[in-house]
């Protein structure tokens, strides 16, 4: 078991590394989440009053929006033409063939996890994003980054390429963000909608995020968090169940 | 040209999987475009909050009025479930409750004092169709990085440099690819909405109408993809940036929901976007208030288009073709 999980810190650690060497994903990670917000916020500052202001919005569903496309991150991670030769090597390794998989996992959780906190940091110092609740909210973001990591992992194990796995994540999550109200707020324009709004999960995450800012109301937290594990288990389950280690020949 | 394309044909039927899922994909879009639009209630929510029963402002053209008897939580606010809430007394007086701009706050208050006479002072409101290919756009506009990635492929596994020194030129090569791509965008979306013509949708726009509209969007989509992947290598890096790009600047461009004010600097430098004023056309096109100059902008997208295309079979001319 010990050595298990050291040879899966050392993957990870390469893995991490690896992350860090790619500008572009650096640039996804801190840039992209940042300039979304500060556009999306400058463009709609003028229909919000004193109290209140666009960047209190966006800031948060925003980067409830970057934390869903973390999936691109780890399913580029996993299946990028540099890195396909290093996984056929761990098959040959001694060890768990598991730990590749498993790795991307821990990887692109912690490059995410840890750039978008620096982001959140960011935008709420220079914006005064009303924000309270921290830790809570922390516990939720992580636990919807690590939910993402693993789907695109999963859709990877699924599908074998990482071209298809980012197109379907990148259409899926894009649909789910503004059917949710990530990019525009949909409850305004009448019930129909409402109720398609409402079946989006990004929604869920959204309303329980501003019940527990705004109204301290924590009725959402647990069974959502519940829920995430419970899918994150699922999903880990099914990359076991569909990862092929003869897919990572090349 | 042709050997490309049934080339092309040949090889996405090797990925049957990965072209239902591209197809259903579109389809998918395009639908909840169409549904999305026609159950849009544009109006104001208040809500207003009394002891007493008695209902004085019953639903306007303009406001969603909901007679409750607590006042909502303050994330329905935030959330824009409600855009104000109105505490009403029992001796007539009120007071708003709101986190809008004061200049929705001053709408509020003169449609609270005489609501009959009420009209609010914007006509900035879109017809459906309009709506409809403003919310199809990036769907329509990431798809071409899709296909895109049949030309990426050529180029990461070496392809190209076959193509090279085969007799064909660079430029009825990237054509081959691009029609290609273009079709498989065109049909679905196209069919959806021919579809939902047929069931009796309403769509706003003639079909003809929708028929070169889409078709501009899938060239530009396409001749877009092609040009990013001529100047990266790698196809996950071309896909990314051009995701990334296409979102930024389609919710810029204000195809889902318009932010900035027209006649500000801010807004004439968003025409640099294509999407910009390819809403601008189709908006003048479906309230007939064509002019030259939404002719122009139309023009600007069809030219960008090209240009797109141009720049991509002389990068790749450039990158391949050794010269004397």
């Amino acid at each position: 078991m010990g050595v298990i999980m050291r040879n899966l810190l050392i993957i990870s650690k390469e893995d991490f590394i690896n992350l860090l060497k790619n500008p572009m994903w650096i640039f996804y990670a801190t840039l992209f989440p940042v300039l979304l917000v500060v556009i999306m916020g400058f463009l709609g500052r003028e229909s919000y009053g004193e109290n209140f202001s666009s960047y209190d919005y966006y800031g948060i569903a925003l980067m409830l929006y970057s934390i869903l496309t973390s999936g691109m991150i780890s399913a580029n991670a996993f299946m990028e033409e540099r890195i396909k030769k290093p996984n056929m090597r761990i098959i040959y390794a001694p060890g768990n063939a598991k730990s590749i998989y498993l790795s991307k996992i821990l990887a692109s959780f912690l490059f995410g996890a840890f750039f978008h906190l620096l982001d959140m940091i960011l935008l709420c110092s220079i914006y005064k994003i009303h924000i309270s609740a921290i830790p809570q909210i922390v516990i939720l973001f992580g636990l919807t980054e690590l939910f993402s990591v693993t789907l695109g992992i999963l859709l990877c194990c699924i599908f074998k390429t990482e071209a298809m796995a980012n197109q379907l994540l990148s259409i899926v999550i894009n649909l789910m963000a503004i059917f949710g109200g990530l990019m525009f707020s949909l409850d305004g324009y009448g019930k129909v909608i409402r109720h398609i709004s409402s079946l989006s999960p990004a929604k869920w995450l959204l309303k329980a995020t501003f019940q527990m800012i705004y109204d301290g109301n924590f009725t959402m937290f647990l069974p959502i968090i519940l829920l995430l594990s419970g899918l994150i288990i699922i999903m880990l389950l099914f990359c076991g169940l569909t990862f092929r280690k003869e897919d990572c020949i090349c | 040209m042709l050997a490309i394309f049934k080339n092309d044909v040949r090889r996405l039927m090797e990925q049957k999987a990965y072209l239902t899922v591209a197809i259903f994909l579109t389809v998918c879009s395009v639908i909840a475009a169409v549904v999305l639009t026609n159950h849009v209630v544009a109006k104001g929510n208040i809500a207003l909050v009394t002891t007493s029963m008695e209902k004085e402002l019953t639903d306007s053209p303009y406001f969603n009025v909901s007679v409750r008897s607590e006042a909502p939580r303050k994330s329905e606010l935030v959330q824009n479930r409600y855009d104000a809430i109105v505490y009403m007394e029992s001796d007539g007086s009120y007071r708003i409750e709101t986190i809008k701009s004061d200049e929705f706050k001053g709408m509020l208050t003169s449609f609270l004092s005489n609501p009959d006479t009420f009209r609010p002072d914007s006509d900035t409101t879109r017809h459906i169709g309009t709506n409809i290919i403003g919310y199809m756009m990036m769907f329509l506009l990431i798809q071409g990085m899709l296909y895109g990635k049949l030309f990426a492929d050529d180029k990461e596994k070496h392809m190209i440099e076959r193509v090279a020194i085969s007799p064909i030129a660079f430029r009825n090569y990237l054509l081959g690819h691009g029609i290609f791509a273009i079709l498989l965008i065109f049909i679905p979306s196209y069919s959806v909405i021919v579809v939902a013509k047929l069931i009796g949708v309403n769509i706003g726009l003639g079909l003809l109408q929708y028929a070169g509209l889409i078709g501009i969007l899938s060239i530009l989509s396409t001749t877009f993809s092609l040009f990013l992947n001529s100047l990266f290598c790698v196809a996950d890096t071309a896909n990314m940036v051009g995701s990334s790009v296409i979102m930024l600047t389609s919710i810029l461009a204000g195809s889902f929901y318009s932010f900035s004010k027209e006649d500000s600097l801010f807004s004439s430098i968003l025409h640099i976007l294509p999407q910009k004023d390819f809403i601008n056309f189709v908006n003048a096109l479906e309230k007939g208030t064509l002019s030259s100059k939404t002719e122009l902008q139309m023009v600007y997208v069809i030219l960008l288009a090209i240009t797109f295309f141009l720049i991509a079979s002389f990068k790749t001319r450039k990158d391949y073709v050794y010269r004397k």
